[in-house]
């Protein structure tokens, strides 16, 4: 597969049709139907344009953004038949800069879980090594375009849902500042948290997704003025000269395993031979930064899918009360997976715990957000393993817990609205593995740039089809 | 503070949230929210000071699980009509 950005050349230069590369992105994804990286049903394709930023460039969008007219099911029974009223402004966006769109990419239910196991369409296979999942939630949007089906997949996070499955799946994942980007048209899961991103195969890629997303929406009262935040323009130029890096070493713990620890410790000494200054830097308090992310994002869920009951989205029963009615709806339209969440945050907001656990994780979030504010006075970026390891089996994590523990060094990033990105840094087991950079809001481009300059350094494998 | 995590709380959440589960799945959550609360504990090391929740506050009423009479909605709803709620438009119908 050719990058979106060679591939957008030569359509505006007429070497290629939007239709010709259209109908091979589609037999690509046919061939690889295996993967299950795409939702069935009715097909969702739009011919793009020979002209604009992504020209006639494939792309696939995560099954949570909305397509006037069209199926929108989250991963979910409980949206079966759910026709979208309007269109998501960030696949607006995209459609203008004249991309064709191949289909919606499969997910976990409603973006609750790490895995994509908790699809309604089953889960998706990671294109590296079959038995393994691709992560989550973003799992159908990373496993495409790291089996070469889409050079470019718009996926969404609330925890790491861009970064985690790009790490599994040895592609480039960006979670972009919180409000740089519009929600409007995005399912909410926890909407303090969620944002809309790119996975690419590539930083170039993954930079020319994000321009091409950009754009105000007087629709979206959550989204920054662009004046707020740092312009995005041109191709990504490396460099890291002079610029201060710090290596949060309390994520080198002994709880990662040692691979990923001497990846992630090898792309901060690439960084340092690219001229930047690199060293440690402490952050205590990720662990009760994920409890917080949990209690926030549960809370917040089980509020925003309070509307989900049959009536107005998804099939309904027939009961003899309304309150019966909503309540078989529910049970029979939610997986396990999000009924567990639900319950967790209509526990933390039930009165006489909500002060003692909601209230103490929106102190914790204010905190963290603190603590890193002081980091950023110090350093341009900061460099963190992605995860703890590299992509489990299928079927390993049946314990929650454990699976809320792969999300320790992605949610950092969602609670400050900060931008973070993903990029692959090695392997380990022959599972890819890959390295976070952070930094403060509205720096996507010092973000790119980073990862460019690692990138160039680093000449990650792709995945062998 | 340390909840009880029993099959009542489990009941009275299910009750809230207008979800039925099954036995075993009913096993299996009270399992889980357990090990999940014993994590979240850790926040109650912290200071709660500076934050206040916002006016009307998100905690709901345990005591009233399943009250949706039109009274009560009426009386919650910040803005009336009548017997009505009034909801201000979202979509506009050319959209």
């Amino acid at each position: 597969m050719t990058d979106a950005a060679v591939t957008a050349r030569q359509i505006r230069q007429g070497l290629l049709t939007p239709e010709e590369v259209l109908d091979e992105a589609l037999q690509r994804i046919h061939a690889r139907n295996d993967l299950n990286a795409f939702v069935s049903g009715e097909g969702l394709t739009a011919i793009g344009k020979n002209q604009g930023l992504l020209a006639g460039v494939p792309v696939s969008i995560k099954d949570n953004l909305l397509m006037k007219g069209a199926l929108c099911r989250c991963g979910s029974r409980a949206l079966e038949g759910y026709r979208a009223p309007y269109t998501a402004t960030v696949v607006s966006n995209i459609l203008a800069a004249g991309v064709s769109l191949v289909g919606r990419s499969n997910m976990d239910e409603f973006g609750m879980g790490s895995t994509t196991e908790s699809s309604c369409f089953g889960p998706t296979l990671n294109p590296w090594r079959l038995g393994h999942v691709p992560g989550g939630s973003s799992g159908g949007a990373a496993a495409s375009v790291a089996a070469g089906l889409t050079p470019i997949a718009i996926g969404s996070s609330t925890g790491g849902s861009l970064r985690q499955p790009a790490s599994y799946c040895g592609v480039v994942g960006l979670k972009p500042t919180y409000g740089r980007l519009s929600r409007r048209g995005l399912v909410a899961y926890a909407s303090s948290l969620d944002v809309v991103g790119p996975i690419a195969a590539t930083v170039e890629d993954c930079s020319l997704a994000l321009r091409a997303m950009m754009g105000e929406d007087p629709l979206d009262s959550s989204q920054k003025p662009e004046t707020d935040l740092i312009p995005l323009s041109g191709p990504v130029e490396e460099g890291a000269k002079d610029l201060r890096i710090g290596l949060i070493s309390d994520a080198l713990s002994e709880g990662n395993h040692p691979d990923i620890n001497a990846l992630v410790n090898h792309s901060a000494a690439l960084l340092e031979s690219a001229g930047a200054f690199v060293e440690p830097c402490s952050l205590p308090d990720l662990d009760r930064s994920l409890a917080a992310y949990y209690v926030i994002a549960t809370a917040e869920a089980s509020s925003n899918l309070a509307r989900i009951d049959g009536l107005r989205f998804g099939p309904s029963t027939s009961a003899d009360t309304l309150d019966e009615l909503y309540r078989r709806n529910r049970s029979q339209g939610f997986g396990r997976e999000v009924k567990r969440r639900i319950l967790m945050g209509t526990f933390c907001l039930s009165a006489g715990y909500a002060h003692a656990i909601y209230q103490r994780a929106l102190a914790q979030q204010a905190r963290l957000q603190q603590e890193l504010g002081q980091l950023f006075e110090r350093y341009d970026a900061l460099v963190l393993p992605t995860t703890p390891d590299v992509a489990p089996p299928l079927g390993a994590h049946t314990d929650p817990h454990q699976m809320m523990l792969s999300d320790i060094y992605t949610v950092l990033a969602n609670l400050a609205g900060v931008p973070a990105i993903s990029i692959p840094c090695g392997l380990s087991r022959g599972l890819p593995v890959g390295v976070q950079l952070m930094a403060s809001q509205g720096q996507e481009s010092l973000l790119l740039r980073l990862a460019k300059t690692l990138e160039n350094r680093l000449e990650f494998p792709r995945c062998p089809n | 503070m340390k909840p009880r995590i029993d099959e009542e709380l489990i009941g009275q959440l299910c009750d809230l949230a207008r979800i039925r589960i099954n036995a075993e799945e009913a096993e299996v959550l009270q399992r889980d929210l357990a090990r999940l609360v014993e994590f979240v504990g850790r926040l109650e090391e912290l200071p709660p000071d500076g934050i206040v929740l916002t006016e009307g506050s998100a905690a709901r009423r345990v005591d009233q699980p399943g009250d949706s009479s039109s009274e009560t909605l009426l009386d919650l709803s910040s803005h009336t009509d009548g017997h009505f709620v009034r909801i201000p438009p979202v979509i506009d119908s050319d959209d």
